[in-house]
């Protein structure tokens, strides 16, 4: 899953489980469960043969193709963090803590009414600028939050439009762009298109708010690297927006020769530097790609329907997975859209796979299938030399459900579902993918429900679980490359996970009425729990 | 007996002869009103009398010769409570209310030694009438509060520095978000980050902890929010704990809240307060989720350091939870332990670094030991149950050190006691003939009294040998107490109340404490008919 891979949050993996392998869908909006008249059909999917792809043919003979493959990966979301902080926001209170994962200390500013959706504004390169924003539902306005020097927030509150729910943030932080995902309206009215956007400049001094509208139903909203554009992704096609001093839309590019079809049944992806559009359809044999300068369309045709596409983050790779015939492809960007014969191709009949994971140094794949049980997992080198396209399959004793590499391609975490004879609720696995090493096999007592990798070089990992109905809930930590692994047990439900490099820290945020956070010292394991950070706003002194 | 004795009927007889004479102050007309209270002080028996706006300090001056010193207090007595070394009495008093005219009484705070020689140490005019009282044990500090008029300030405390009988209590109105203080707690010195360290009287209202520093209670006090239930209510505070954390550390004093039904034990770490702040400390919270409601909490050191002990009888477990990070770690029981009370300080031989506590419960049969170290894997050195056979329902402390590990153990039901011995780790039974009697420990921690009130048996047990003396005086006894003699032996004065025919009337058996012996004993009438001479 890259950076600017067309993809729609989902829930928790938990609520996945059970309607995993009965009903799935490449489109990552369907398998969160969007609504099926915005996806365009009951069962949608791309399936191996096209015969899940909106119900187009469904053969009469022979034996029923695999379910789609399911995007699992984009569930595991992490909060909002900047360098050393987490940032976290409660609608109820209309207050933001951002909260120091080294002291635990707290600082509480006021948000809007009902803040909600927040996202880090700042630059990924910068450790010492901590900014956020944070869309207020209720009020339809945005705070942004910059941290002061010397403590406290700096506050600052912008218009947005109504129904607002998501957010695209620029690299550099200069740019937020406020849009709705219809995939988190439940139940939304046809005639509901969720098509305004705002766009707002934050450029200190220069803040500015500028509503647009863009086609039906955005899917993901992209900011171009160099943040002179951005890109709605929508039922029609894509929404070019030119950020200047007078935001405007510029175009619209069509997708494919029909954009009527449905939507859910393709896979958009933009590179990093905003110069071009990939396309994936369910059943479609061609990789897809969309000149984002003139709207021009090719095609990349591979040797068959194309279960899986995966750009890489730098935009100069993707990675293509054709599961009916067992092959992974290897298409340099942009060469592969105008040469047929760019590329690599690896093919191996006998092993099954329809996913495909890379690190994000690009130095590992991992190929494996979801849509029918499979305990095997491939892992490809693609590091240029003389083992580039070497390959070697591990098994990791239960159906693969998702696969998490780490940064630095040294090892990878697969989370497994259990088979009826297992007495564990889940499984993951630590995976040496360089050395030739076992993976570590860990039966959990509760479906794993986030993941969390740190960066390269990675050498920790945090899965947490999370069962209510037995109210079961903890996070493993895995130390690489010992493999070794620890449970800490948690008093909550875990929601979601992540790193804080900075503070040489992870953490699992919680289901709290007060607000949980637990944060994991990454060199020695011990854990610290802040619970009630809302509270710590009201003591009076 | 000899020649004082008479019969109950007697004294009231007594006494409606007595209210029928005439030009008398009216006082001499009023009925007692019974059950009499009645508090048992080192020195002196605390009688209070409403009726007279006094209340009666008996004493034995030496022998049997019982001593009543009336001391005058204000009028329409409130309350009366002993400090807990029972070396004070504290009467609060409503005065004249309403007031109609200047000399109309106001409230008041009366001060009275309980030794020897009972006086009146000071008496603090106050300026409302309020009906709750907390003493610090400390003997620094009462608190006034609960007001009860027709317009009232519940948040009011009159805060009365004992250490100064001169000066003036001072009034202090908490914040409120809508409770109003229910439970108040001093706390012993806790070090803050900026200054020096300090006391702070911690109240409990419905919905929140107030912060009140003793060192300066003029200062703003610290309202502290309490999470809301899983359920969505407000949290209501059901107790409180406190510790200083590391000696040398002034940044880790905490203090702990237990919340009522719920499973979630708040931290309130009085930490460093951000450095353009002058105050004293600043309360970081944290909320630890122990699994299940928690009946008890209790600070506790273990080898791995501070934790806070909540015990969970419905899972049949402590958890104990890391004050510093909140991780809990829990450690199973076989009984649904309910109370707990740390006893290392008990102990003759005490552990270096770890807490000893006692493991109780109303409504389990037997207590256990729980040794607080730690070894690898567990969280504790070792719980030991001792089957007593009685499920205990009150754990009562020894006076002094020299009997100080021994704990009496009570029953709600059961006709029997132990007297628990913390070094031997042995329990001895005490048998009693019947359930519903009574226990209190001797002020000099040498014996302990039994006693089924209205019956006229009561008993001695010699803690230094368990050996119980059982004695039958003629009339009934509600109460026995025992104080220190004038001439440096002891009494034990067993009260009789008699209610007939709409009167009360109280006498007392004087007793030598340390040689009980009813042949050898005097009995007093009519202690509230103005005093004896």
């Amino acid at each position: 899953m890259n950076a600017l891979k067309t993809v729609a949050a989902l829930g928790v993996l938990g609520s996945l489980l059970a309607p995993l392998g009965a009903c799935g869908s490449s489109d990552d909006s369907a398998a969160s469960g969007a609504p099926s008249d915005g996806g365009g059909g009951g069962f949608p999917g791309t399936g191996g043969s096209g015969a899940a792809s909106g119900g187009s043919t469904m053969s009469d003979s022979g034996p029923p193709p695999p379910p789609p493959e399911q995007e699992v990966e984009s569930s595991f979301r992490a909060p909002v963090t900047t360098g050393r902080y987490v940032w976290s926001a409660n609608p109820d209170s209309g207050r933001v803590a951002l909260i120091d994962a080294v002291t635990l200390e707290l600082t509480i500013a006021e948000a809007g009414f009902g803040p909600t959706y927040l996202a880090a504004l700042s630059p990924a390169d910068d450790d010492d600028s901590d900014a956020a924003i944070v869309l207020n539902v209720l009020s339809h306005d945005a705070t942004v939050f910059r941290r002061k020097a010397g403590g406290g927030l700096d506050t600052l509150t912008l218009p947005t439009h109504q129904g607002a729910n998501s957010w695209a943030v620029s690299h550099d932080g200069s740019w937020a762009i406020a849009w709705t995902d219809a995939a988190r309206i439940e139940k939304p009215d046809p005639t509901d298109g969720f098509q305004d956007v705002t766009v707002l400049s934050l450029t200190p001094g220069k803040e500015s708010s500028t509503r647009l509208s863009v086609g039906y139903r955005p899917t993901s909203v992209v900011i171009a690297q160099d943040a002179k554009r951005a890109f709605a992704i929508t039922e029609p096609g894509i929404s070019v927006i030119a950020l200047s001093a007078a935001p405007s839309v510029t175009a619209l590019f069509e997708v494919t020769d029909d954009p009527l079809a449905d939507p859910a049944s393709r896979d958009v992806s933009v590179t990093p530097d905003g110069a071009l559009a990939l396309v994936r359809r369910d059943g479609s044999s061609a990789v897809g790609f969309v000149d984002l300068e003139t709207g021009a369309r090719t095609e990349r045709p591979l040797g068959g329907p194309i279960t899986d596409l995966d750009l890489h983050p730098d935009g100069k790779i993707a990675l293509a997975v054709v599961r009916e015939k067992s092959e992974l492809w290897v298409l340099p960007i942009p060469e592969a859209q105008t040469d047929p014969s760019a590329g690599d191709m690896l093919a191996i009949p006998t092993e099954t796979f329809g996913s495909v994971s890379a690190s994000e140094d690009g130095s590992t794949a991992l190929l494996f299938t979801n849509a029918t049980p499979n305990d095997r997992l491939s892992i490809v080198d693609l590091r240029a030399g003389a083992d580039y396209l070497t390959h070697r399959t591990v098994s990791i004793k239960s159906p693969v459900l998702a696969v998490f590499p780490a940064a630095d391609g040294q090892h990878a975490l697969a989370l497994g579902t259990v088979p009826q004879s297992s007495t564990k609720q889940g499984a993951f696995s630590v995976i040496p993918t360089t050395k030739l090493l076992s993976p570590k096999v860990v039966g959990t007592d509760a479906p794993p429900v986030a993941v969390a990798l740190s960066p390269a070089p990675t050498t920790r990992g945090l899965i947490a679980i999370r069962d209510e109905q037995k109210k079961k809930y903890g996070v493993y930590v895995a130390r690489m490359p010992s493999l070794q692994v620890d449970l800490i047990p948690l008093a909550s439900p875990p929601l979601s996970t992540g790193m804080l490099p900075q503070a040489k820290r992870g953490y699992v945020a919680q289901k709290h009425p007060e607000g949980r956070i637990t944060f994991i010292d990454l060199e020695d394991g011990s854990a610290r729990t802040l619970t009630g950070f809302e509270l710590g706003a009201k003591v009076v002194d | 007996m000899r020649f004082l004795r008479t019969s109950s009927a007697a004294l009231v007889v007594a006494s409606a002869w007595l209210s029928g004479c005439g030009d008398r102050p009216d006082h001499w007309d009023k009925t007692v009103e019974l059950p009499v209270k009645q508090l048992g002080l080192t020195g002196s028996v605390a009688v209070v009398d409403p009726s007279l706006d006094r209340v009666l300090m008996l004493g034995v001056a030496s022998g049997q010769n019982l001593v009543s010193t009336p001391l005058g207090v204000g009028k329409n007595i409130v309350t009366a409570v002993a400090s807990p070394d029972r070396g004070t009495l504290f009467v609060l008093s409503r005065g004249v209310q309403p007031r109609r005219n200047p000399e109309d009484e106001r409230p008041s705070l009366t001060v009275i030694d309980g030794g020897l020689e009972p006086k009146r140490l000071a008496r603090y005019s106050l300026t409302d009438p309020l009906q709750g009282l907390a003493i610090d044990p400390e003997g620094e500090w009462a608190v006034v509060f609960d007001a009860g008029g027709i317009v009232v300030n519940p948040n009011e405390l009159i805060l009365v520095n004992l250490k100064d009988a001169k000066a003036e209590p001072l009034s202090k109105t908490i914040r409120s978000f809508g409770g109003r203080p229910e439970r108040l707690t001093f706390t012993s010195e806790l070090a803050v980050p900026n200054g020096a360290p300090r006391r702070l009287l911690i109240v409990e209202t419905g919905q929140d902890v107030t912060l009140v520093d003793l060192s300066a209670p003029t200062s703003d006090e610290v309202t502290i929010p309490l999470p809301k239930t899983p359920t969505g209510q407000p949290g209501k505070p059901a107790q409180v704990d406190f510790h200083d954390g590391d000696p040398d550390d002034p940044t880790d004093a905490r203090i702990a809240i237990r919340l009522a039904n719920d499973p979630n034990v708040m931290l309130a770490e009085l930490g460093t307060p951000p450095s353009n702040e002058d105050k004293p400390f600043r309360v970081t919270l944290n909320v630890a989720d122990v699994g299940g409601v928690p009946s008890d909490i209790a600070f506790v050191q273990t080898d791995g350091g501070l934790r806070l002990a909540a015990l969970v009888p419905s899972g049949y477990r402590a958890t104990l939870v890391d004050p510093s990070t909140t991780v809990t770690e829990t450690v199973a029981f076989e009984r649904p332990y309910s109370r707990l009370t740390r006893v290392t300080d008990s102990v003759t031989n005490k552990p270096i670094q770890s807490d000893v506590a006692l493991l109780w419960s109303n409504s389990a049969v037997g207590v256990a030991f729980w040794s607080l170290g730690k070894t690898s894997g567990t969280p504790f050195r070792s719980v030991d149950p001792y089957d007593i056979g009685i499920s205990v329902a009150r754990v009562t402390n020894v006076p002094g050190d020299k009997y100080a590990h021994l704990k009496i153990l009570e029953s709600a039901s059961a006709p029997e006691f132990y007297i628990l011995d913390l070094d031997k780790r042995q329990s001895f039974p005490m048998l009693t003939n019947a359930s519903g009697f009574t226990l209190d420990v001797s002020p000099d921690g040498e014996r302990a009294w039994a006693l089924r009130p209205g019956t006229p048996d009561f008993a001695s047990i010699t803690l230094s040998d368990l050996h119980p003396t059982s004695l039958t005086v003629e009339r009934d006894v509600s109460a026995v107490h025992e104080l220190a003699r004038r001439d440096g032996g002891r009494a034990v004065l067993a009260i009789h109340a008699v209610y007939r025919d709409g009167h009360g009337a109280l006498g007392a058996t004087v007793l030598d404490a340390l040689a009980p012996d009813t042949a050898k004993s005097r009995f007093y009438p009519g202690l509230m008919f103005g005093g004896l001479r």
